[in-house]
């Protein structure tokens, strides 16, 4: 190994060479001195550099890191459709932060998710505006968030009904005159039920004991979580679908 | 010279992690929780290191738990999970430094050692500071070098990684990993000499 060699290999460490070239370094060492003193010099500045590994970074560890982590995870958990409210979404996890604030946030969830189960358990939607507002919005030129379909409608559709929503009757009401998909009242619902599953590890073992039957109906999943894209995707394929057997007159813009 | 492997946070609790990291990757939020909990110093350490930066790191760190369970789906269990995380962690970490040396937003270092004093030689530098002088020093003045040679110097000399490890982690060769470690050593001796000499 000449000087020129040994001053590039100087830098490298002896698990970082093969064995032969750390033999030539070694033999070049030895029977020259002006190398040698310069390795001397790099060995000290590494030595510097492992007292500086040994002895780690300066600050301390990150607090409230695996909060935000979690809480970002809960926000990216909802729905793809949502995506322009996950920012308002976070910032509203971040400002509740923590601890009872959170506890009553998810107590509020859960009166709300209740009271909507049990609009949905009663088998009826209201509807009472739901026609003024499909015109409203047709006459606005506005894709209607709610699709209704009238008496007669329903007389016409009634043999197709099963084959075009088997098993949709969570979402899909069919409620004497009127067969009502609001997609509204779907997307809370989903939204709901999974932000309160989210929350639940998330809440405090004293909370669980002070509440046993919510923290029952929180830890226990009660049904599926639904997925919402595919729901959504079903919901447009069933209004084209009874959009298209429509008479021309009735089908919705 | 073979070096020591630094003490300090590369060697995470692997047999407790072990458990949550199947559990946490298998979806199970709690337990990902735990994960997070139990590995976040060890990533927080390795960002800090290459970005100098306590906002800037957290926000790394943060980001690379997320992309942890995102792709958690993808995780190759016969690989350690801390190398799988500090794959991502120091992904990210580069793209900042690299973002943030465009917008010369960079931490540097004040550029010299001269503040250290005078000592006499390698021996009373070493009395005359302590470790965590010594240890804020070299990572001020690595905070100067390339973005690569960097990420490099910080993985190899300071996580105690080792160079087919490092090469792994950023997807070079070993000889490419070496070539970095000799620049970036080059460049900490000659700011170091002043005060070692």
């Amino acid at each position: 190994m000449n000087c020129s060699t040994f001053r590039e290999t100087m830098y490298l460490r002896e698990d970082e060479v093969s064995p032969a070239e750390w033999t030539d370094f070694q033999r070049h060492r030895i029977t020259c001195e002006r190398c040698a003193a310069e390795y001397r010099r790099v060995e000290r500045a590494l030595r510097f550099v492992d007292l500086a590994a040994a002895e780690g970074p300066l600050p301390g560890e990150p607090h409230g890191l695996g909060d935000a982590v979690v809480s970002r995870i809960v926000a990216e958990r909802l729905p793809r459709s949502f995506s322009a409210a996950k920012p308002a979404f976070q910032a509203l996890l971040d400002w509740l932060g923590m601890g009872w604030v959170r506890v009553s946030l998810a107590t509020a969830l859960v009166l709300i998710w209740g009271s909507i189960a049990a609009e949905y358990s009663s088998g009826y939607l209201r509807i009472v505006t739901l026609e003024s507002e499909l015109t409203n919005e047709s006459a606005a030129g506005t894709t209607p968030d709610i699709r209704t379909f009238t008496r007669s409608d329903l007389s016409e559709l009634s043999s197709l009904l099963p084959t075009i929503i088997p098993g949709k009757d969570a979402f899909f009401q069919v409620s004497g005159d009127w067969i009502v998909i609001n997609k509204a009242s779907m997307e809370r619902f989903i939204l709901l039920y999974n932000d309160l599953q989210a929350l639940a590890p998330l809440l405090p073992p004293e909370f669980r004991a002070a509440h046993p039957e919510l923290w029952k109906l929180l830890s226990q999943k009660q049904k599926t979580p639904p997925d919402m894209e595919t729901l959504l995707r079903e919901r447009q394929s069933l209004i084209r679908e009874l959009n298209d057997l429509l008479p021309q007159e009735r089908k919705t813009p | 010279m073979e070096r020591e492997k630094p003490e300090q946070s590369t060697d995470p609790p692997q047999q407790l992690a072990a458990e949550f990291v199947g559990r946490g990757l298998g979806g199970d939020l709690p337990a990902f929780r735990t994960l997070v909990d139990t590995f976040q110093k060890y990533a927080y350490a390795l960002a800090f290191r290459i970005l100098g930066e306590e906002e800037e790191s957290k926000d790394a760190v943060q980001e690379a738990f997320i992309r942890v369970w995102q792709h958690r789906g993808k995780y190759d269990p016969k690989v350690r999970f801390t190398t799988w995380l500090y794959t991502i962690v120091t992904h990210l970490c580069y793209d900042k430094l690299r973002g943030m040396r465009r917008r010369n937003t960079v931490p540097f270092g004040d550029g010299e050692a001269s503040h250290c004093g005078d000592a006499s030689s390698g021996d009373d530098a070493e009395r005359l500071y302590s470790n965590k002088e010594i240890a804020a020093l070299v990572n001020r003045l690595s905070r100067q070098l390339p973005p690569k040679q960097r990420v490099v110097f910080v993985l190899r000399d300071l996580q105690g990684l080792s160079v087919r490890e490092v090469a792994g982690i950023l997807r070079i060769s070993e000889s490419s990993v070496k070539a970095n470690l000799v620049y970036a050593r080059k460049f900490l001796r000659s700011k170091l000499d002043p005060i070692l000499m």
